[in-house]
């Protein structure tokens, strides 16, 4: 994104700089246009012998289609809802049939989605979907409650869960005029959050005390951003949960407090303290790297030529990744980190091969992903760069200067070898 | 010790390392570069912004045919 050409008068660099913002923009403006969704071409597609009518009663949401098949008006109708699952947002059709005291529901139609394949491959072979059929709309539609999430993949049974529950409670209350009956989800806090948070406030110790007790807190976090934040959780943060942010796809507290807890952590350390906790605490795949380390014992060195442009480097693959998923309104399409292959053994194609590769880098150079490809971090220690020019202007001299590769000389020890 | 420092080896294979995980890294982009070419997005972005009150049609999964004010503007 930025170039290097000291040599011309002319500020190719800033010239560069603001092309690849621009087309950042365009391509979000025309992804966003292309995904508007259209709910009738989308039934269509999947029930392509049936004539779907708006129902009259759709001046209140949701949006309801009546059906009729073989020019006979089926008893069904098909209420819509979109939601946010883990790769973006989601839309689904719930087929319910009306009865003497309420409705029930029928069938759920997946009509488009952005989650991972592999993600969705469990959900659809776990038939997640089935366990709707029969439900009142009355009904909770909680999971854990009432409804079982898909192991593995239970941020995108969340979404599709609470999708299909506003629609039928919003329909029930709107359009069938029924009384609230049923129970509204609680905030899903629970052990795993717990671990989360402790797991920071130990980073954040072990960063900011030198004894005994930042010692054990090293070793905790250390095991615990491995075992919990990689292979339990599975909820390192990667380039598609940023670009999602600006996309909207932004997941309930409610439904998805560990992603909220993530993103503070890590955006706050850094906004708050001006320290990339994240990168070099919680982040598992830094874990994986310093254990390959360890074990090879062989640290080969960068040349520093090649780890002063990574910086372009990164902020060049970046552009071309966000490119893809602001085209595609699509994260998970331009997500080229290596983590979900790690931590959940799930991937396509070339994915597959990206982990060997990084793992291979990380045996032989220190930190090799985290210093010449992880976008993550970049950002992260960008932030810290800005925080700290900012705080020299207002507050005068007195921080260190980030370097050249725009990372702090205090925070990115591990990266300055 | 600065000798051993600015051996030269190291930094051939840990550019080596660099390049073959670039490689990897554009051979996934092309991937997903194939991938969305199927959504069609800049040509379905044109045709709405030209003339939203005409029938399109494209072949996406992820990308839907609009129709005349037929939206689904309400998003529940």
């Amino acid at each position: 994104m930025t170039a290097t050409a000291n040599t011309a008068a002319f500020p190719w660099g800033r010239v560069l700089e603001a092309l690849a913002w621009a087309s950042l923009l365009a391509a979000f403006i025309i992804g966003q246009i292309a995904a508007q969704t259209d709910y009738e071409a989308l039934l269509q597609k999947q029930l392509p012998d049936v004539k779907l009518t708006l129902s009259q009663e759709n001046r209140e949401l949701p949006v309801v289609y009546r059906m009729e098949v073989d020019g006979k008006e089926s008893p069904d109708a098909i209420v819509m809802s979109e939601g946010v699952g883990y790769g973006g947002p989601l839309v689904i059709g719930i087929k319910t049939r009306r009865t003497d005291e309420d409705a029930k529901v029928n069938e759920i139609l997946m009509l488009t989605h952005k989650e991972t394949p592999a993600f969705m491959a469990r959900i659809n072979t776990s038939n997640f979907f089935r366990q709707f059929a029969g439900m009142s709309v009355t009904d909770n539609f909680i999971i854990g409650d009432d409804v079982d999430a898909v192991s593995g993949a239970t941020v995108s049974s969340e979404g599709f869960a609470a999708a299909i529950r506003e629609a039928v409670h919003l329909g029930a209350t709107q359009h069938l005029k029924l009384p609230r009956s049923w129970q509204e989800p609680a905030w899903r806090i629970g052990i795993n959050e717990i671990i989360l948070v402790t797991l920071f406030v130990l980073a954040f110790l072990s960063v900011y005390r030198r004894d005994r007790l930042a010692k054990y807190a090293r070793y905790l976090v250390t095991v615990g951003a491995l075992v919990f934040v990689g292979f339990y959780a599975n909820v390192s943060l990667n380039l598609g949960n940023i670009a999602g942010i600006f996309m909207g796809y932004i997941p309930s507290p409610k439904q998805h407090p560990m992603w909220w807890i993530m993103i503070f952590g890590a955006l706050g350390s850094v906004v708050i303290i001006g320290r990339n906790i994240y990168c070099h605490k919680i982040c598992p795949f830094k874990v994986v790297q310093d254990l390959l380390q360890k074990i090879s014992g062989v640290k080969l060195r960068i040349k520093p030529e090649v780890q002063r442009k990574s910086r372009a480097l990164i902020f060049f693959l970046s552009w071309i990744a966000l490119m893809l998923i602001f085209l595609s309104a699509h994260p998970a399409l331009g997500s080229y980190e290596p983590f979900a292959m790690m931590f959940s053994l799930e991937g396509l194609g070339i994915q597959w091969y990206i982990l060997p590769a990084a793992l291979l880098g990380s045996l032989f150079v220190p930190s090799f992903w985290c210093r010449l490809f992880c976008p993550v971090g970049l950002y992260l220690n960008e932030i810290v760069r800005l925080r700290r020019a900012i705080r020299e202007r207002l507050f005068g001299g007195g921080a260190k200067p980030p370097t050249a590769s725009g990372k702090s000389t205090k925070t990115i020890k591990v990266e300055q070898d | 010790m600065a000798k051993r420092n600015d051996n030269p080896w190291q930094f051939k294979v840990s550019f080596a390392l660099a390049i073959l995980m670039l490689f990897l890294v554009f051979g996934y982009f092309t991937q997903s570069f194939l991938e969305i070419r199927k959504v069609k997005p800049v040509s379905v972005a044109i045709e709405r912004l030209s003339e939203p009150s005409a029938e399109s049609s494209t072949d996406s999964e992820l990308v839907p045919v609009m129709e005349a004010g037929e939206k689904g503007d309400a998003n529940p």
